[in-house]
């Protein structure tokens, strides 16, 4: 029977990976992750979970025993956030290069210097090219729940990819509210155990991994197979979700989820934790106003979702893309994406790119409405001139 | 929606304040939100915990700019910051001030719709003796449900249990009494 119980985004994903029965838990501590670790610890320690916990003298050697273990055939779990999440940088492509379906959770922290410990997307964002698939979830349910699902899309055969379950830190780590923590039985039938043939260290069964492939022999095939899997992620994710919604009676919406999206002629696209507030936005704008506006948030980074996205807003007059990054000296990386997926196409939206929240600033639901309402007036420009756009900073 | 700050200094317990009263109003029903200004909260440091109570579940993620209550749980903070500075013209204030709330600036008093006082420094060294810095804040918890009187002071005992250890929740309902009991209005 589930419960609902008042948590903390960071224990919501705890208590996640307890209900997938990880196996082993390599993790170095850093704010504001390192709640998930502490729990984790808890959780092994009273029992509660059958795991090894490895408490690893670095980030770089958390991922370099989460690759090892799931090798090995364990089920792995690890967290991380800004510079640990960026020191453990190389060996992230080893657990995608490898095909080990690792989850972690990236807890969103700015990487200085300067200082803070406040989040941007920057850190996760950074690993886009490392072949790990990227989600990101807007509360300390929706954390819970992509944890479980992240085993499962990353272990389905047609993906054997590891997956960053991306949230905000503050924002959705130490913000406490009503979870509805999943039941054991429900989460082992929608969770089979780990059983790989591809990757399996097992002196029973030897096997060779990691090789050379000099003389290019077959690393542009190695390659191709992880496009490939990132390619089928996409259905799965999809499938997963529905499987997901069946078994618990929630669904987010596979890639993408949108709102108000039928007769919308302009739409705000974001991601994480300022998805919350723009919806109130959106909802406001309809209601009170009358304003024909959307809201699409980006579920899922890598794999892009370039169908999904091309086919909600072609139709738009323009679009504003809120995100709390930046590529410095070209733009927000999800905008740079995405003007990319709707290049060349006659239907093709305006865009503009709010580089909004970095070190945590807050976003508040009277700046968001006031890009809302700005979009509104400039949806029939011929063109959007300067379109991306500082917009928090102070004494310009 | 009723919005909550509650400011403190690290160490004094304001983040978990915040969070006994948001689980003391789950317990009731409501669908509360939590958070701190998170800035390290190192010793001594001010801090400001967020909270929201609402009937529905709550949609936006950002601080609180307006609250409707504000609990100040150590008095020298206004030597810094004016933590009632964005109070609601009908909002309420429970300061931790001795003396009945003798002696409390005129500029204060008139800054608050509905003012109130507890003196939680005298009451935490009752109770958990005397620390470095005062433990005030299950003490302000039982004198905002006696001021505010939306949550019950049973619903906070009942969170109790999620943040303390067995052995330390009556002491801490002692406290709870305390604030209860000891509250002023002014």
């Amino acid at each position: 029977m589930e419960k609902r119980k008042m948590l903390t985004g960071n224990y919501a994903a705890a208590h996640g990976a307890r209900l997938a029965r990880v196996e082993v838990v390599p993790v170095y501590p850093i704010t504001p992750q390192t709640h998930i670790m502490e729990k984790m610890a808890a959780f092994v320690e009273s029992g509660e979970l059958d795991a090894e916990f490895v408490p690893v003298e670095s980030e770089h050697s958390a991922m370099a025993v989460a690759i090892a273990a799931q090798a090995t055939g364990a089920r792995t779990f690890t967290a991380s956030s800004a510079q640990g999440l960026v020191y453990m940088h190389e060996n992230l492509f080893v657990a995608s290069g490898l095909r080990l379906p690792v989850v972690m959770a990236m807890v969103n922290r700015t990487i200085g210097p300067p200082t803070t410990i406040c989040p941007d997307l920057g850190d996760s964002l950074d690993q886009r090219d490392t072949g790990w698939i990227q989600i990101y979830t807007e509360s300390a349910q929706e954390a819970h729940d992509m944890i479980i699902q992240a085993y499962r899309v990353g272990e389905d055969e047609r993906v054997l990819l590891p997956v960053g379950i991306c949230f905000e830190g503050m924002i959705i780590s130490h913000y406490m509210e009503p979870v509805e923590i999943l039941d054991q039985e429900k989460v082992d039938l929608f969770l089979p155990p780990y059983r790989p043939e591809h990757v399996i260290l097992d002196p029973d069964r030897p096997m060779s991994v990691h090789q050379l492939v000099l003389d290019d022999s077959y690393y542009t095939e190695y390659r191709y197979q992880q496009q490939v899997a990132m390619e089928a992620a996409k259905g799965v994710i999809r499938e997963v979700d529905e499987v997901f919604g069946e078994a618990f009676g929630r669904r987010y919406g596979g890639l993408i989820s949108t709102e108000m999206m039928e007769d919308a002629e302009v739409a705000l696209l974001t991601l994480g934790s300022m998805a919350s507030t723009a919806r109130a936005v959106v909802n406001q704008l309809r209601k009170d106003e009358g304003i024909p506006i959307g809201l699409v948030k980006l579920r899922v980074f890598r794999p892009f979702p370039d169908a999904e996205l091309r086919e909600s807003l072609s139709n738009l007059k323009a679009v504003a893309v809120l995100e709390r990054d930046v590529s410095i000296g070209a733009g927000g990386a999800v905008y740079l994406e995405l003007a990319h997926c709707l290049r060349k196409r006659h239907d093709s939206p305006l865009l503009t790119n709010y580089i909004i929240g970095l070190g945590g600033r807050d976003v508040t639901f009277e700046e968001i409405k006031d890009i809302a309402l700005n979009l509104f007036e400039e949806r029939d420009a011929e063109v959007m001139t300067n379109p991306i756009r500082w917009y928090q900073v102070r004494g310009l | 929606m009723k919005e909550i700050n509650i400011y403190g200094r690290g160490g004094q317990g304001a983040v978990t304040a915040a969070q006994i009263l948001a689980t003391a109003a789950f317990g009731e029903g409501y669908w509360p939100q939590t958070f701190p200004k998170f800035g390290g909260e190192r010793r001594g440091a001010p801090v400001v915990a967020y909270v929201r109570i609402d009937n529905e579940p709550i949609v936006i993620r950002t601080k609180v700019y307006a609250p409707d209550v504000v609990v100040v749980m150590d008095f020298n903070l206004f030597k810094m910051l004016n933590p009632l500075g964005d109070i609601k013209p009908d909002g309420t204030a429970i300061i931790n001030y001795p003396d009945h709330g003798e002696g409390l600036p005129s500029s204060i008093i008139e800054e608050v719709a509905s003012l109130f006082t507890v003196d939680a420094t005298k009451i935490a060294h009752q109770i958990y003796g005397k620390t470095t810095i005062p433990i005030t804040n299950v003490t302000l918890l039982g004198a905002y449900c006696a001021a505010v009187k939306d949550i019950s002071l049973e619903s906070i005992y009942e969170a109790l249990p999620d943040f303390f250890p067995e052995e330390k929740v009556e002491l801490n309902w002692k406290a709870a009494q305390m604030g209860y009991k000891n509250l002023r209005g002014l």
